[in-house]
């Protein structure tokens, strides 16, 4: 690492994240202009735009390579008043919070609570929605039934594909010049609409392009007041770079990080899109470029990794925009999930691992850094030297990168319609979730509580914790015959709220749609200036709602204990389940003990209990495959729960796996927490039990010490493990590598980590299950791994 | 729980293995263990056959020959018929094929229920799965050929080339085990000779030298160099069996690394903990 980029990476690393106001005034002045009253929504939507890249903060830190930041300086967070306001006490709580602070400063209060709040109270796009949606919606959402995602944030969740290698924004200006001169008023009812877009699109080209300019002409200044005579010469290539691009199609390996790093910039300034914005396949985007200016002798590889590097930190340097209310409570990241594509396949289906891509490996590996995020395709057509270099990473221990199957990813986009050339083009961002890169809107809409769903059927649809009669009267289980009759009550529970959620997904995308386009992020994805239409309208190739079930195994897990117990062994009645339950297995602990020790488990290979995932995951597919979304796209399924596993947990009771009330639902597809006993290979024969190509995206978590993958043949072992699982046309897997720290907390701690694997001696075996003193041999061991 | 040794019914040392007479189909472990890596290549199903002639000081499986009444101080072990048990096995197939690897036949002494083992071996074979054959080479020569012969692959322990010595810590001599291995040698099934590692008792430049210049005259060349490691302490204390290895430590990673070398410098190809 350079001198310069260990300086930037410390400043990084060592900035404490600022709400800076700056945005927020800016886009309250100009909705109080008389310019704004008087333009359609989209320009509306420009015009903010273009003050705020007109008159935004320049910054341009000490030996920077690549320029533009969101906010005044790096690590200040700007709010989106037009999307939800901050509250007095959300300020406090952020500022004063010990884990994850954003500091805010008296002035930034005093303006937010003098100036934004009272202009937005009422015309926030949160409150549209709150007095829009019906109250059997805010029963269920308060309940914790869903979450909803576009509640605080727009929906983005897209990644960019090759457009802005290719072509420069004037480019796109005379395409957009194309689209409006080909409307018709004579035939075509929306052509309005779809000017007033076009002409928004071109306001927001214009926009960047000035904001390059800008720049250019700052680092101008700062050239000619330097004394450094090599950082003089680079100021003046950047000024020039700056002055080439977005105007104009990248040329350099340089030039093309620059142009994604202002569009960056724009898409995460326009709104506060989800999963803020990524290059997506970078190591295929700037191979070209790469090869080129090698073979030219303009680019060595040092240069490039520099280069590489600096990008990296200035993803660092753009923490999550903080939530609000509750969400803001829960939330403790300043990950803002721009995922980095590498490996995969090429649009012609052939290998696409090139050099760039274990150069960029590289750079992962030493920059070790939380933002961006990145994760590695994986083919069968990719050699296996690839997974190997992957696991060599993944034992360090940061949990990068993940890695998925690029096998399963292509067919799940196929299934849902998308051309072979735009599937293969595609990858995965967010967490999991699988797009067609550069050409598809898929929002998340919202996780979906399935452990809730099981507790409402037990209850004949009442919510003990709410006090609400929130579903329909299934019956009481009492009277059910078979194990049969339970599962169509259950299925009739999930489907009241599915089709509740449904419609209102649909209500919040026509709001979104209507009143909060996003005309910048439209310029950048195909088809919306040929359709004329925004990104939030269906203006992109393929329009995608997902739904994200949570919960899978903590289902299974309760519905095998329900199948065994009371149907098939009669260990209990359903008066005893229902005793047991209610007083949350206190008095009742051997029956507790009974279900937690002695009822099949969902993560063994156990097909007692197996054999219950896919009649789990195929009706809750089967209820949201393939349903209209709001935008001329459909919904469909994910199996993820980034950290909402907890909050599900919190808010559902007492079930009849064990958990208790409050307790952690399972995250992902992963099994319950410590129900696995049987190693890596059963977990993930368990979680294979179900089709993943229906989905469009599932995660699987897989704990392993360091141990378990060392040496060579540790690495080779994790390759065959990897490739074994994928050989089951699944999706994903991310290994977290446990710290020392974890070893000792589990030492303190066992009954927290029983599904902690750690490599004994050419066998894996359960940490909690070894004696005192080899324990402590493998925290030893790990010590020494850590060097 | 902790047994009291006069409940505990040893079967005696130094009877070798005969195959039993019926039940073939019948047998009796004490565990699978999965994603094993270090029982012959790739990722592997390892089962361990309960019953052994050997009791090495050091072995950290002491289960395998301790058969207490009724089972009652190992809930592991457990009757199982070679199809539920081959279907057990296979499952991680998918991990088999990625790797190369397969299943491992170990224990104990796996041939001490050989017509079992055998049955195993032979229904691995059918089905195309890879299997080894983990054996002290202390059993009836007729036995281990006939076994030999269905396996894809033999791991054979050599534990000292001293007879006394090899008497002295697995309480039989090694004068079948050098004539077995003998007879190996004129099959042509693979074999990884296998040695554990054990401060004091055969890490002596006298032992490895006699090793080496035993082995030199056969055909095996792959060699296993297992580290002498702590992990059945416990185990002695909960099955409440005499322990014989208290301060005996794990050898040092540098005298390891020596050793391999040694092997290495000879012609061998050795590796350490697989």
């Amino acid at each position: 690492m350079t001198p310069r980029i260990q300086a930037l990476r410390s400043a990084t690393l060592a900035a404490v994240p600022r709400i800076s106001i700056e945005r927020a005034k800016i886009v309250t002045e100009t909705a109080k202009s008389p310019e704004y009253e008087q333009a359609s929504v989209p320009m509306r939507r420009a015009l903010v735009f273009k003050a705020l890249f007109e008159r935004k903060q320049l910054h341009i830190g000490t030996g920077e390579l690549i320029v533009g930041e969101r906010g005044p300086a790096p690590s200040e967070v700007p709010t989106y008043p037009e999307i939800c306001i901050h509250t007095a006490e959300d300020f406090e709580m952020l500022d004063s919070r010990e884990k994850i602070p954003y500091r805010v400063d008296e002035e930034t209060r005093a303006i937010h609570l003098g100036e934004i709040r009272p202009f937005w109270e009422g015309r926030s796009q949160r409150e549209r929605m709150f007095r829009e949606l019906p109250q059997e919606w805010q029963d269920a959402y308060n309940a914790g039934i869903f979450t909803e995602f576009q509640e605080q944030r727009s929906p983005g969740h897209t990644v960019l594909g090759e457009t802005i290698y290719q072509k420069g924004f004037l480019d796109l200006k005379l395409e957009i010049r194309d689209a409006i001169a080909a409307l018709s008023f004579e035939t075509d009812p929306l052509a309005y609409d779809k000017r007033e877009q076009l002409r928004s699109m071109d306001v927001c080209a214009d926009s960047l392009i000035i904001y390059a300019q800008r720049n250019a002409a700052r680092l101008d200044e700062l050239a000619a007041a330097e004394r450094d005579t090599e950082r003089v010469a680079e100021l003046r290539a950047m000024a020039e770079i700056c002055r080439r691009v977005p105007a104009n199609a990248p040329e350099t390996f340089h030039e093309a990080l620059q142009y994604y790093w202002f569009v960056h910039i724009g898409v995460i300034t326009e709104l506060n899109p989800w999963d803020s914005f990524n290059p997506g396949r970078l190591d295929q985007h700037l191979w070209p470029f790469y090869q080129r200016e090698l073979e030219q002798g303009t680019l060595t590889e040092e240069r490039a990794t520099e280069l590489l590097q600096a990008f990296w930190v200035k993803f660092h340097n753009h923490p999550a925009p903080p939530k609000v209310g509750v969400t803001a409570q829960e939330s403790g990241t300043y990950t803002d999930f721009a995922l980095i594509n590498l490996g995969g396949v090429k649009p012609d289906g052939s290998d696409a691992v090139n050099d760039l891509t274990y150069l960029i490996l590289d750079v992962i590996e030493e920059m070790r850094l939380l933002q961006p995020s990145s994760m590695v395709q994986v083919s069968k057509k990719n050699p296996d030297r690839l997974l190997r270099r992957v696991g060599r990473i993944v034992r360090t221990g940061f949990g990068q990168p993940s890695i998925f199957n690029t096998d399963a990813v292509v067919q799940e986009l196929l299934r849902q319609g998308k051309s072979l050339e735009d599937a293969r083009r595609g990858g995965c961002s967010g967490c999991v979730e699988a797009g067609a890169f550069g050409r598809e809107a898929y929002f998340l809409s919202g996780y979906f509580n399935l452990p809730k769903i099981l507790e409402l059927t037990l209850r004949d649809g009442y919510d003990t914790r709410t006090g609400k009669q929130l579903g329909p009267k299934t019956g009481d289980p009492r009277d059910f015959k078979t194990f049969d009759e339970f599962f169509t009550a259950y299925e009739r529970q999930l489907k009241h709220f599915v089709d509740i959620k449904i419609r209102g997904n649909n209500l919040i995308e026509t709001l979104f749609s209507r009143y909060m386009p996003a005309p910048f992020l439209s310029l950048l994805i195909d088809d919306c200036i040929a359709k004329g239409r925004d990104y939030h309208q269906g203006g992109a190739r393929y329009n995608t709602t997902y739904i994200q079930g949570v919960g899978l195994g903590t289902v299974t897990d309760g519905l095998s204990s329900i199948l065994h117990n009371i149907y098939q062994n009669n260990e209990c009645s359903w008066d005893e389940m229902f005793a047991a339950l209610d007083a949350d297995f206190a008095g009742h602990e051997p029956l507790h003990h009974r279900f937690l020790e002695q009822t099949p488990k969902y993560g063994n290979d156990d097909d007692r209990a197996d054999v219950l995932v896919p009649r789990v995951f195929e009706s809750f597919w089967g209820m949201i495959d393939g349903r209209p979304n709001a935008r001329g796209g459909t919904h469909r399924v994910d199996m993820l729960p980034t950290t909402c596993h907890v909050y599900f947990g919190k808010v559902t009771g007492a079930l009849p796996d064990g958990k208790i009330a409050g307790e952690t639902v399972s995250e992902g597809i992963s099994p319950v927490q410590g129900a696995d006993r049987h190693g890596p290979t059963a977990v993930l024969n368990s979680a294979a039990k179900f089709d993943h190509i229906k989905t469009g995206g599932t995660l699987l978590n897989q704990k392993l010490t360091p141990q378990l993958i060392a040496g060579d043949e540790g690495i080779r072992q994790f390759t065959h493990l990897v490739r074994g699982y994928f050989s089951k046309d699944t999706h994903h897997i991310q290994f977290n590598v446990v710290s020392r720290d974890t070893l000792l907390d589990a030492l303190a701690n066992p009954e927290k980590h029983r599904d902690l694997i750690v490599r004994v001696a050419g066998y894996s075996d359960y940490f909690v299950n070894l004696t005192t003193e080899l324990q402590q041999e493998i925290i030893r061991r790990t010590e020494q791994d850590a060097f | 729980m902790v047994i009291p040794a006069s409940s505990v019914i040893s079967q005696a040392p130094g009877t070798a293995a005969k195959p039993t007479p019926q039940a073939a189909r019948t047998g009796r472990i004490f565990d699978i263990k999965r994603f094993s890596s270090h029982d012959g290549p790739g990722i592997r199903s390892t089962v361990f056959l309960t019953g052994c002639p050997l009791r090495c000081a050091w072995c950290h499986n002491p289960e395998a020959f301790v058969c207490h009444e009724e089972n009652a101080g190992n809930s592991r072990i457990r009757e199982i018929t070679v199809p539920a048990l081959v279907r057990e096995l296979e499952r991680d197939v998918s991990y088999f094929d990625t790797s190369n690897g397969g299943v491992t036949i170990s224990g104990g002494e796996p041939l001490f229920q050989s017509a079992f083992a055998m049955e195993l071996l032979r229904a691995c074979r059918k089905r195309e799965l890879h299997n080894a054959l983990d054996t002290s080479g202390c059993v009836d020569p007729s036995v281990l050929m006939a076994a030999a012969s269905l396996a894809d692959l033999v791991l054979y322990d050599l534990k000292a080339m001293d007879s006394a010595t090899h008497s002295e810590w697995t309480g039989v001599g090694n004068q079948r085990i050098l004539e077995n291995l003998r007879l190996l040698q004129t099959t042509d099934v693979e074999v990884w000779i296998r040695l554990p590692l054990i401060p004091g008792v055969n890490d002596d430049e006298g032992n490895l030298d006699a090793m080496i210049a035993s082995l030199s005259k056969t055909r095996f060349r792959r060699i296993s160099i297992l580290p002498y490691h702590k992990i059945a302490s416990a185990k002695y204390q909960r099955l409440g069996l005499p322990e014989r290895m208290t301060g005996v430590e794990p050898p040092t990673p540098e005298r390891v690394e020596q050793i391999r070398a040694h092997f290495a410098a000879a012609g061998f190809d050795p590796h350490v903990g697989h």
